[in-house]
Protein backbone atom coordinates (compact mmCIF):
# COMPACT_ATOMS: atom_id res chain seq x y z
CA UNK A 1 0.00 0.00 0.00
CA UNK A 2 1.31 3.47 -1.04
CA UNK A 3 -1.04 6.62 -0.12
CA UNK A 4 -1.05 9.69 -1.63
CA UNK A 5 -2.83 12.26 -3.01
CA UNK A 6 -3.84 13.76 -6.31
CA UNK A 7 -5.08 17.58 -6.51
CA UNK A 8 -6.77 19.20 -9.52
CA UNK A 9 -5.47 22.70 -9.35
CA UNK A 10 -7.61 23.27 -12.68
CA UNK A 11 -10.65 23.32 -10.23
CA UNK A 12 -9.31 24.48 -6.88
CA UNK A 13 -10.93 27.91 -6.15
CA UNK A 14 -8.32 29.03 -3.09
CA UNK A 15 -10.44 28.89 -0.74
CA UNK A 16 -8.38 27.81 1.79
CA UNK A 17 -10.98 25.41 3.36
CA UNK A 18 -8.36 22.73 3.20
CA UNK A 19 -5.77 24.80 5.50
CA UNK A 20 -8.63 25.52 8.33
CA UNK A 21 -9.49 22.12 8.27
CA UNK A 22 -5.91 21.30 8.85
CA UNK A 23 -5.24 24.07 11.30
CA UNK A 24 -8.72 22.83 13.32
CA UNK A 25 -7.70 19.14 13.18
CA UNK A 26 -4.15 19.56 14.31
CA UNK A 27 -3.82 22.31 15.99
CA UNK A 28 -0.80 23.98 14.56
CA UNK A 29 0.60 27.01 15.91
CA UNK A 30 -0.07 30.38 14.80
CA UNK A 31 2.36 30.97 11.51
CA UNK A 32 2.30 27.16 11.07
CA UNK A 33 0.41 26.00 8.31
CA UNK A 34 0.73 22.11 7.23
CA UNK A 35 -1.46 22.40 4.17
CA UNK A 36 -1.69 25.62 2.25
CA UNK A 37 -2.56 27.46 -1.00
CA UNK A 38 0.03 29.26 -3.37
CA UNK A 39 -0.81 31.24 -5.95
CA UNK A 40 0.65 31.70 -9.40
CA UNK A 41 0.26 34.50 -11.68
CA UNK A 42 0.82 33.10 -15.63
CA UNK A 43 1.23 35.38 -18.86
CA UNK A 44 0.57 39.32 -19.84
CA UNK A 45 -2.16 41.41 -19.99
CA UNK A 46 -5.09 40.90 -20.73
CA UNK A 47 -3.59 37.21 -21.62
CA UNK A 48 -3.19 36.34 -17.52
CA UNK A 49 -4.08 33.16 -15.51
CA UNK A 50 -4.32 33.04 -12.06
CA UNK A 51 -3.51 29.59 -10.27
CA UNK A 52 -4.11 28.44 -6.92
CA UNK A 53 -1.70 25.81 -5.94
CA UNK A 54 -2.42 23.32 -2.74
CA UNK A 55 0.52 22.68 -0.99
CA UNK A 56 1.82 19.71 1.97
CA UNK A 57 3.97 17.34 2.99
CA UNK A 58 4.43 14.88 -0.38
CA UNK A 59 5.49 11.58 1.68
CA UNK A 60 8.14 11.44 -0.69
CA UNK A 61 9.35 7.58 -1.49
CA UNK A 62 12.62 8.92 -0.77
CA UNK A 63 12.65 11.56 1.60
CA UNK A 64 14.95 14.17 1.80
CA UNK A 65 13.89 14.60 5.49
CA UNK A 66 14.45 11.33 6.60
CA UNK A 67 18.26 10.86 5.33
CA UNK A 68 18.95 14.61 7.26
CA UNK A 69 17.66 13.79 10.42
CA UNK A 70 20.15 12.77 12.91
CA UNK A 71 18.26 11.66 15.57
CA UNK A 72 16.32 9.25 13.37
CA UNK A 73 12.74 11.07 14.57
CA UNK A 74 11.53 11.01 11.15
CA UNK A 75 10.37 7.53 9.84
CA UNK A 76 8.31 6.70 6.62
CA UNK A 77 5.38 3.77 7.69
CA UNK A 78 4.70 0.90 5.83
CA UNK A 79 1.69 2.55 4.06
CA UNK A 80 4.15 5.61 3.07
CA UNK A 81 3.10 8.15 4.92
CA UNK A 82 6.36 10.09 6.05
CA UNK A 83 5.76 10.63 10.32
CA UNK A 84 7.89 12.46 12.47
CA UNK A 85 8.19 11.13 16.42
CA UNK A 86 8.09 14.43 18.35
CA UNK A 87 9.85 12.83 21.11
CA UNK A 88 12.92 11.88 19.22
CA UNK A 89 13.35 14.93 17.55
CA UNK A 90 16.48 17.35 19.17
CA UNK A 91 15.21 20.69 16.93
CA UNK A 92 18.37 20.42 15.09
CA UNK A 93 16.15 22.06 11.93
CA UNK A 94 18.36 19.83 9.83
CA UNK A 95 15.04 18.44 7.71
CA UNK A 96 14.06 21.82 7.52
CA UNK A 97 16.87 22.62 5.19
CA UNK A 98 16.55 19.24 3.32
CA UNK A 99 12.88 19.15 2.47
CA UNK A 100 13.02 20.79 -1.03
CA UNK A 101 9.16 21.24 -0.65
CA UNK A 102 9.14 23.21 2.50
CA UNK A 103 6.64 20.72 4.13
CA UNK A 104 8.42 20.92 7.66
CA UNK A 105 7.65 23.61 10.00
CA UNK A 106 9.44 24.38 13.38
CA UNK A 107 7.14 24.96 16.44
CA UNK A 108 9.12 27.42 17.76
CA UNK A 109 8.20 27.24 21.72
CA UNK A 110 7.86 31.15 21.91
CA UNK A 111 5.14 31.02 19.13
CA UNK A 112 2.76 33.13 20.48
CA UNK A 113 -1.00 32.83 20.18
CA UNK A 114 -3.10 33.59 16.47
CA UNK A 115 -4.36 36.37 18.63
CA UNK A 116 -1.54 37.78 20.47
CA UNK A 117 -0.53 36.42 23.87
CA UNK A 118 -3.20 35.14 25.14
CA UNK A 119 -3.99 31.54 23.66
CA UNK A 120 -7.63 30.72 22.98
CA UNK A 121 -9.02 27.59 25.17
CA UNK A 122 -8.35 25.84 21.66
CA UNK A 123 -5.12 26.72 21.56
CA UNK A 124 -4.26 25.94 25.04
CA UNK A 125 -5.64 22.44 24.26
CA UNK A 126 -3.17 22.19 21.76
CA UNK A 127 -0.21 23.38 23.64
CA UNK A 128 -0.63 20.84 25.76
CA UNK A 129 -0.63 18.09 23.29
CA UNK A 130 2.33 19.35 20.94
CA UNK A 131 5.67 19.37 22.08
CA UNK A 132 7.14 23.28 21.43
CA UNK A 133 10.55 23.10 19.93
CA UNK A 134 10.06 20.22 17.64
CA UNK A 135 9.31 20.31 14.14
CA UNK A 136 5.48 19.52 12.64
CA UNK A 137 4.59 18.07 9.21
CA UNK A 138 1.45 16.91 7.63
CA UNK A 139 0.98 12.88 8.62
CA UNK A 140 -2.39 13.00 6.07
CA UNK A 141 -4.53 12.78 9.15
CA UNK A 142 -2.86 9.65 10.36
CA UNK A 143 -5.49 9.18 13.07
CA UNK A 144 -8.51 9.51 10.49
CA UNK A 145 -6.48 7.59 7.84
CA UNK A 146 -6.62 4.34 10.76
CA UNK A 147 -10.21 5.13 11.32
CA UNK A 148 -10.41 4.72 7.53
CA UNK A 149 -11.51 8.10 7.22
CA UNK A 150 -10.25 10.64 4.37
CA UNK A 151 -7.33 13.57 5.35
CA UNK A 152 -9.04 16.43 6.79
CA UNK A 153 -8.24 18.36 3.98
CA UNK A 154 -9.53 16.13 1.67
CA UNK A 155 -13.12 15.85 3.35
CA UNK A 156 -13.21 19.86 3.98
CA UNK A 157 -12.55 20.79 -0.22
CA UNK A 158 -15.96 22.61 -1.41
CA UNK A 159 -14.28 21.51 -5.06
CA UNK A 160 -12.94 18.21 -4.30
CA UNK A 161 -9.82 19.38 -5.73
CA UNK A 162 -8.06 16.66 -3.86
CA UNK A 163 -8.59 12.77 -3.91
CA UNK A 164 -7.11 10.91 -1.39
CA UNK A 165 -6.25 7.14 -1.68
CA UNK A 166 -3.92 4.08 -2.46
CA UNK A 167 -1.79 4.69 -5.32
CA UNK A 168 -0.77 0.91 -5.22
CA UNK A 169 -4.70 -0.19 -6.10
CA UNK A 170 -5.13 0.22 -9.78
CA UNK A 171 -9.01 0.60 -9.18
CA UNK A 172 -9.04 3.60 -6.66
CA UNK A 173 -9.59 6.74 -7.56
CA UNK A 174 -6.14 8.40 -7.16
CA UNK A 175 -4.78 5.73 -9.62
CA UNK A 176 -7.50 6.18 -12.32
CA UNK A 177 -6.81 10.06 -12.01
CA UNK A 178 -3.22 9.42 -12.74
CA UNK A 179 -3.55 7.13 -15.56
CA UNK A 180 -6.65 8.94 -17.10
CA UNK A 181 -5.03 12.31 -16.87
CA UNK A 182 -2.29 14.21 -17.60
CA UNK A 183 -0.72 14.76 -13.79
CA UNK A 184 2.53 15.95 -12.65
CA UNK A 185 4.81 15.48 -9.79
CA UNK A 186 6.74 18.55 -8.40
CA UNK A 187 10.48 19.09 -8.93
CA UNK A 188 11.18 15.69 -9.93
CA UNK A 189 14.70 16.26 -10.75
CA UNK A 190 15.54 15.79 -6.98
CA UNK A 191 14.60 12.40 -8.03
CA UNK A 192 12.32 12.09 -3.98
CA UNK A 193 9.26 10.41 -5.48
CA UNK A 194 6.68 12.46 -4.13
CA UNK A 195 2.74 10.49 -3.98
CA UNK A 196 1.46 13.84 -4.41
CA UNK A 197 0.26 14.24 -8.32
CA UNK A 198 -1.05 17.15 -9.73
CA UNK A 199 -3.35 18.51 -12.41
CA UNK A 200 -2.51 21.79 -13.42
CA UNK B 1 -0.11 37.52 3.17
CA UNK B 2 -0.44 38.09 0.07
CA UNK B 3 3.23 38.22 -0.89
CA UNK B 4 3.36 34.93 1.63
CA UNK B 5 1.12 33.11 -1.06
CA UNK B 6 3.25 33.39 -3.67
CA UNK B 7 4.73 31.10 -6.07
CA UNK B 8 8.04 32.33 -5.87
CA UNK B 9 11.68 31.56 -4.33
CA UNK B 10 12.06 30.74 -1.05
CA UNK B 11 14.45 32.05 1.48
CA UNK B 12 14.98 29.11 4.29
CA UNK B 13 16.00 30.34 7.76
CA UNK B 14 16.25 26.84 9.60
CA UNK B 15 19.98 27.70 10.41
CA UNK B 16 20.83 30.79 10.99
CA UNK B 17 23.40 33.04 12.80
CA UNK B 18 24.28 30.97 16.03
CA UNK B 19 25.29 27.84 13.92
CA UNK B 20 27.06 30.25 11.58
CA UNK B 21 29.44 30.87 14.66
CA UNK B 22 29.11 27.55 15.72
CA UNK B 23 30.53 26.44 12.83
CA UNK B 24 33.32 28.73 12.94
CA UNK B 25 34.35 27.82 16.27
CA UNK B 26 34.50 24.36 15.83
CA UNK B 27 36.07 24.68 12.39
CA UNK B 28 38.69 27.03 13.67
CA UNK B 29 39.37 25.31 16.80
CA UNK B 30 39.98 21.87 14.60
CA UNK B 31 41.74 23.82 11.98
CA UNK B 32 44.17 24.86 14.49
CA UNK B 33 44.63 21.70 16.56
CA UNK B 34 45.88 19.93 13.01
CA UNK B 35 47.93 23.03 12.71
CA UNK B 36 49.47 22.78 16.07
CA UNK B 37 49.47 18.66 16.12
CA UNK B 38 51.55 18.84 12.51
CA UNK B 39 53.75 21.64 14.01
CA UNK B 40 54.64 19.26 16.73
CA UNK B 41 54.96 16.10 14.92
CA UNK B 42 57.17 17.55 11.89
CA UNK B 43 59.33 20.58 13.28
CA UNK B 44 59.22 19.31 17.30
CA UNK B 45 58.02 22.42 18.08
CA UNK B 46 55.85 22.81 21.61
CA UNK B 47 52.07 22.91 20.83
CA UNK B 48 50.48 22.37 24.09
CA UNK B 49 48.96 26.35 23.97
CA UNK B 50 47.56 25.98 20.22
CA UNK B 51 45.98 22.66 20.94
CA UNK B 52 44.12 23.97 24.09
CA UNK B 53 42.69 26.70 22.65
CA UNK B 54 41.96 24.59 19.51
CA UNK B 55 40.13 22.19 21.79
CA UNK B 56 38.33 24.79 23.79
CA UNK B 57 37.28 26.67 20.55
CA UNK B 58 36.00 22.79 19.61
CA UNK B 59 34.15 23.00 22.63
CA UNK B 60 32.80 26.39 22.54
CA UNK B 61 31.63 25.94 19.40
CA UNK B 62 29.63 22.18 20.13
CA UNK B 63 28.29 23.35 23.67
CA UNK B 64 26.54 26.61 21.55
CA UNK B 65 24.99 24.20 18.81
CA UNK B 66 23.93 22.16 22.22
CA UNK B 67 22.41 25.24 24.25
CA UNK B 68 21.08 27.40 21.55
CA UNK B 69 20.30 25.59 18.66
CA UNK B 70 18.92 22.57 20.29
CA UNK B 71 15.74 22.82 21.66
CA UNK B 72 15.60 19.37 23.03
CA UNK B 73 20.01 19.07 23.10
CA UNK B 74 19.93 15.77 25.51
CA UNK B 75 18.35 13.82 22.43
CA UNK B 76 21.63 14.22 21.19
CA UNK B 77 22.50 11.07 22.24
CA UNK B 78 20.42 9.31 19.28
CA UNK B 79 23.02 10.75 16.87
CA UNK B 80 25.26 7.36 18.11
CA UNK B 81 22.40 5.27 16.97
CA UNK B 82 21.65 6.99 13.54
CA UNK B 83 24.73 6.48 11.46
CA UNK B 84 24.78 6.17 7.81
CA UNK B 85 22.13 8.64 7.37
CA UNK B 86 23.52 11.88 7.81
CA UNK B 87 27.01 13.31 7.84
CA UNK B 88 25.96 15.07 11.11
CA UNK B 89 26.28 11.80 13.92
CA UNK B 90 29.71 11.47 12.15
CA UNK B 91 30.77 15.16 12.87
CA UNK B 92 29.27 14.64 16.38
CA UNK B 93 31.46 11.68 17.06
CA UNK B 94 34.57 12.52 15.46
CA UNK B 95 33.80 16.30 17.12
CA UNK B 96 33.85 13.76 20.65
CA UNK B 97 36.26 11.81 19.90
CA UNK B 98 38.83 14.62 18.95
CA UNK B 99 38.19 16.25 22.30
CA UNK B 100 38.70 13.30 24.54
CA UNK B 101 41.92 11.89 22.61
CA UNK B 102 43.37 15.81 22.22
CA UNK B 103 43.09 16.17 26.23
CA UNK B 104 44.24 12.51 26.86
CA UNK B 105 47.02 12.65 24.50
CA UNK B 106 47.92 16.48 26.13
CA UNK B 107 47.65 14.76 29.60
CA UNK B 108 49.69 11.43 28.66
CA UNK B 109 52.40 13.74 27.07
CA UNK B 110 53.36 15.13 30.35
CA UNK B 111 53.82 11.42 32.22
CA UNK B 112 56.93 10.37 31.53
CA UNK B 113 55.59 6.78 32.13
CA UNK B 114 53.53 6.57 29.10
CA UNK B 115 55.25 5.08 26.37
CA UNK B 116 55.71 7.24 23.38
CA UNK B 117 53.41 5.51 20.61
CA UNK B 118 50.37 5.32 22.87
CA UNK B 119 50.66 9.76 22.94
CA UNK B 120 51.51 9.98 19.65
CA UNK B 121 48.69 7.74 18.75
CA UNK B 122 45.65 9.84 20.78
CA UNK B 123 47.95 12.92 18.64
CA UNK B 124 47.34 11.24 15.23
CA UNK B 125 44.11 10.19 15.85
CA UNK B 126 42.66 13.46 17.74
CA UNK B 127 44.12 15.14 14.59
CA UNK B 128 42.49 12.70 12.03
CA UNK B 129 38.75 13.56 13.65
CA UNK B 130 39.34 17.49 13.76
CA UNK B 131 40.20 17.16 9.78
CA UNK B 132 36.47 15.56 10.27
CA UNK B 133 35.28 18.07 12.02
CA UNK B 134 36.65 20.83 9.64
CA UNK B 135 34.96 18.87 6.79
CA UNK B 136 31.88 17.63 8.61
CA UNK B 137 29.17 20.59 8.31
CA UNK B 138 30.33 21.25 4.14
CA UNK B 139 28.95 17.30 3.71
CA UNK B 140 25.51 18.10 5.53
CA UNK B 141 25.06 21.06 3.59
CA UNK B 142 25.91 19.77 0.26
CA UNK B 143 23.55 16.89 1.10
CA UNK B 144 20.70 18.78 1.70
CA UNK B 145 18.37 19.62 -0.94
CA UNK B 146 19.44 23.35 -1.39
CA UNK B 147 20.10 24.08 -4.87
CA UNK B 148 23.05 26.50 -4.20
CA UNK B 149 24.67 23.98 -1.24
CA UNK B 150 24.43 20.70 -3.57
CA UNK B 151 27.98 20.67 -5.14
CA UNK B 152 31.10 19.03 -3.63
CA UNK B 153 32.91 22.76 -3.13
CA UNK B 154 30.97 23.23 -0.07
CA UNK B 155 32.63 20.82 2.04
CA UNK B 156 36.34 22.13 -0.24
CA UNK B 157 35.34 25.39 1.03
CA UNK B 158 34.56 24.38 4.58
CA UNK B 159 37.69 22.90 4.73
CA UNK B 160 40.31 25.56 3.23
CA UNK B 161 38.22 28.72 5.55
CA UNK B 162 38.49 26.19 8.67
CA UNK B 163 41.79 25.28 7.83
CA UNK B 164 43.19 28.55 7.16
CA UNK B 165 41.48 30.24 10.46
CA UNK B 166 43.08 27.79 12.04
CA UNK B 167 46.50 28.62 10.41
CA UNK B 168 46.25 31.89 11.47
CA UNK B 169 45.71 31.44 15.24
CA UNK B 170 49.01 28.93 14.60
CA UNK B 171 50.96 31.79 13.24
CA UNK B 172 50.69 34.45 15.54
CA UNK B 173 51.32 31.54 18.27
CA UNK B 174 54.36 31.06 16.34
CA UNK B 175 55.86 34.49 15.68
CA UNK B 176 55.18 34.83 19.53
CA UNK B 177 56.74 31.63 20.23
CA UNK B 178 59.57 32.53 17.88
CA UNK B 179 61.30 29.49 17.53
CA UNK B 180 61.56 27.74 14.68
CA UNK B 181 61.84 29.47 11.38
CA UNK B 182 61.22 26.66 9.17
CA UNK B 183 57.54 26.65 11.06
CA UNK B 184 56.90 30.47 10.37
CA UNK B 185 57.78 30.01 6.76
CA UNK B 186 55.97 26.57 6.29
CA UNK B 187 52.66 28.78 8.25
CA UNK B 188 52.45 31.64 6.06
CA UNK B 189 53.00 29.20 2.67
CA UNK B 190 50.12 27.02 4.00
CA UNK B 191 48.33 30.31 4.57
CA UNK B 192 48.78 31.44 1.66
CA UNK B 193 47.77 28.45 -0.46
CA UNK B 194 44.71 27.96 1.81
CA UNK B 195 43.88 31.48 1.09
CA UNK B 196 43.89 31.43 -2.75
CA UNK B 197 41.94 28.10 -2.18
CA UNK B 198 39.21 29.20 -0.30
CA UNK B 199 39.35 31.93 -3.24
CA UNK B 200 38.79 29.63 -5.40
CA UNK B 201 36.31 27.15 -4.28
CA UNK B 202 34.00 30.42 -3.26
CA UNK B 203 34.31 31.98 -6.44
CA UNK B 204 33.75 28.46 -8.46
CA UNK B 205 30.45 27.69 -6.41
CA UNK B 206 28.97 31.43 -7.35
CA UNK B 207 30.08 30.69 -11.09
CA UNK B 208 29.09 27.06 -11.24
CA UNK B 209 25.38 27.41 -9.29
CA UNK B 210 22.83 25.71 -11.16
CA UNK B 211 20.92 27.99 -13.68
CA UNK B 212 17.43 28.24 -11.88
CA UNK B 213 19.45 29.14 -8.64
CA UNK B 214 22.35 31.64 -10.10
CA UNK B 215 20.36 34.46 -10.70
CA UNK B 216 18.78 34.27 -7.11
CA UNK B 217 21.93 33.71 -5.25
CA UNK B 218 23.78 36.30 -7.12
CA UNK B 219 21.10 38.56 -6.41
CA UNK B 220 21.24 38.17 -3.08
CA UNK B 221 25.03 37.76 -2.46
CA UNK B 222 25.81 40.86 -4.81
CA UNK B 223 22.82 43.01 -4.67
CA UNK B 224 21.08 42.47 -1.52
CA UNK B 225 22.20 43.50 1.71
CA UNK B 226 24.39 40.36 2.26
CA UNK B 227 26.73 42.20 -0.16
CA UNK B 228 28.47 43.88 2.47
CA UNK B 229 29.08 40.90 4.30
CA UNK B 230 30.27 38.92 1.22
CA UNK B 231 32.36 41.25 -0.98
CA UNK B 232 33.13 42.94 2.04
CA UNK B 233 34.06 40.37 4.59
CA UNK B 234 34.65 37.46 2.97
CA UNK B 235 35.94 38.41 -0.65
CA UNK B 236 38.25 41.53 0.36
CA UNK B 237 38.71 41.69 3.99
CA UNK B 238 38.60 38.41 5.06
CA UNK B 239 40.79 36.45 2.22
CA UNK B 240 42.35 39.13 -0.54
CA UNK B 241 43.69 41.62 2.10
CA UNK B 242 45.15 39.09 4.57
CA UNK B 243 46.92 37.40 1.59
CA UNK B 244 48.33 40.86 0.83
CA UNK B 245 49.37 41.15 4.68
CA UNK B 246 51.07 37.52 4.50
CA UNK B 247 53.66 38.69 1.81
CA UNK B 248 54.37 41.86 3.64
CA UNK B 249 55.14 39.79 6.60
CA UNK B 250 58.56 39.09 4.62
CA UNK B 251 59.70 42.49 4.77
CA UNK B 252 58.72 43.38 7.75
CA UNK B 253 60.61 42.31 10.72
CA UNK B 254 60.05 42.01 14.99
CA UNK B 255 57.32 43.78 16.51
CA UNK B 256 56.53 44.68 13.08
CA UNK B 257 55.79 41.42 12.05
CA UNK B 258 53.80 40.63 15.45
CA UNK B 259 51.49 43.52 14.56
CA UNK B 260 51.03 42.35 11.37
CA UNK B 261 50.09 38.87 11.83
CA UNK B 262 47.86 39.51 14.52
CA UNK B 263 45.91 42.03 12.04
CA UNK B 264 45.93 38.92 9.62
CA UNK B 265 44.90 36.50 12.40
CA UNK B 266 41.49 38.88 13.12
CA UNK B 267 40.89 39.55 9.62
CA UNK B 268 40.64 35.85 8.75
CA UNK B 269 38.91 35.14 11.61
CA UNK B 270 36.18 37.46 10.73
CA UNK B 271 36.20 36.33 6.82
CA UNK B 272 35.91 32.66 7.83
CA UNK B 273 32.65 33.47 10.19
CA UNK B 274 31.31 35.76 7.52
CA UNK B 275 31.86 32.62 5.47
CA UNK B 276 29.60 30.29 7.07
CA UNK B 277 27.08 33.59 7.52
CA UNK B 278 26.62 34.08 4.08
CA UNK B 279 26.61 30.58 2.83
CA UNK B 280 23.90 29.76 5.65
CA UNK B 281 21.79 33.18 4.77
CA UNK B 282 21.83 31.73 0.72
CA UNK B 283 19.57 28.80 1.44
CA UNK B 284 17.07 29.69 -1.61
CA UNK B 285 15.24 27.44 -3.53
CA UNK B 286 13.50 27.97 -6.79
CA UNK B 287 9.55 28.36 -7.08
CA UNK B 288 7.59 24.93 -6.63
CA UNK B 289 5.55 25.44 -9.72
Amino acid sequence: MKLGMVIDATVCTGCEACSMACKIKNGAPAGIWLTRVLEKEDGVYPQVRKQFIPILCYHCGDPACLKACPTGSISKRADGIVVVDSERCCGSKACIQACPYDALHFFYPDIKGEFGGKLTPVEEYWRGNLRPGTVMKCDFCLDRVAKGEEPACVSACPTTARVFGDLTDPESEVSQLIRGKRTVQLQTQLRLDPSVYYIL
Amino acid sequence: MKDVRLAKYRVVKGWGTEQAFSFAATGTGSGLYVASVASQFVYGVEGTLGQLIGLGLIVVGALLTFAVHLTHPFTFARYISNFGRTWIPWGAMALLVAVICGLAALGLDKLASVPLYLTSGLFILAGACALVVTLYPGLALASTGMPFWKTSLVPLEFVTFNLVAGASIALLLSVIDGTSLELLFTLRAAMMVLLLLSMLFTLLHIGTASESIRGAARHLLLRSELSYPFIGGVMIFGLLLPLGLIVATYAVPGTGRLLVVAIVMVLVLQGSLMHRFYLLRTAIRPPLV
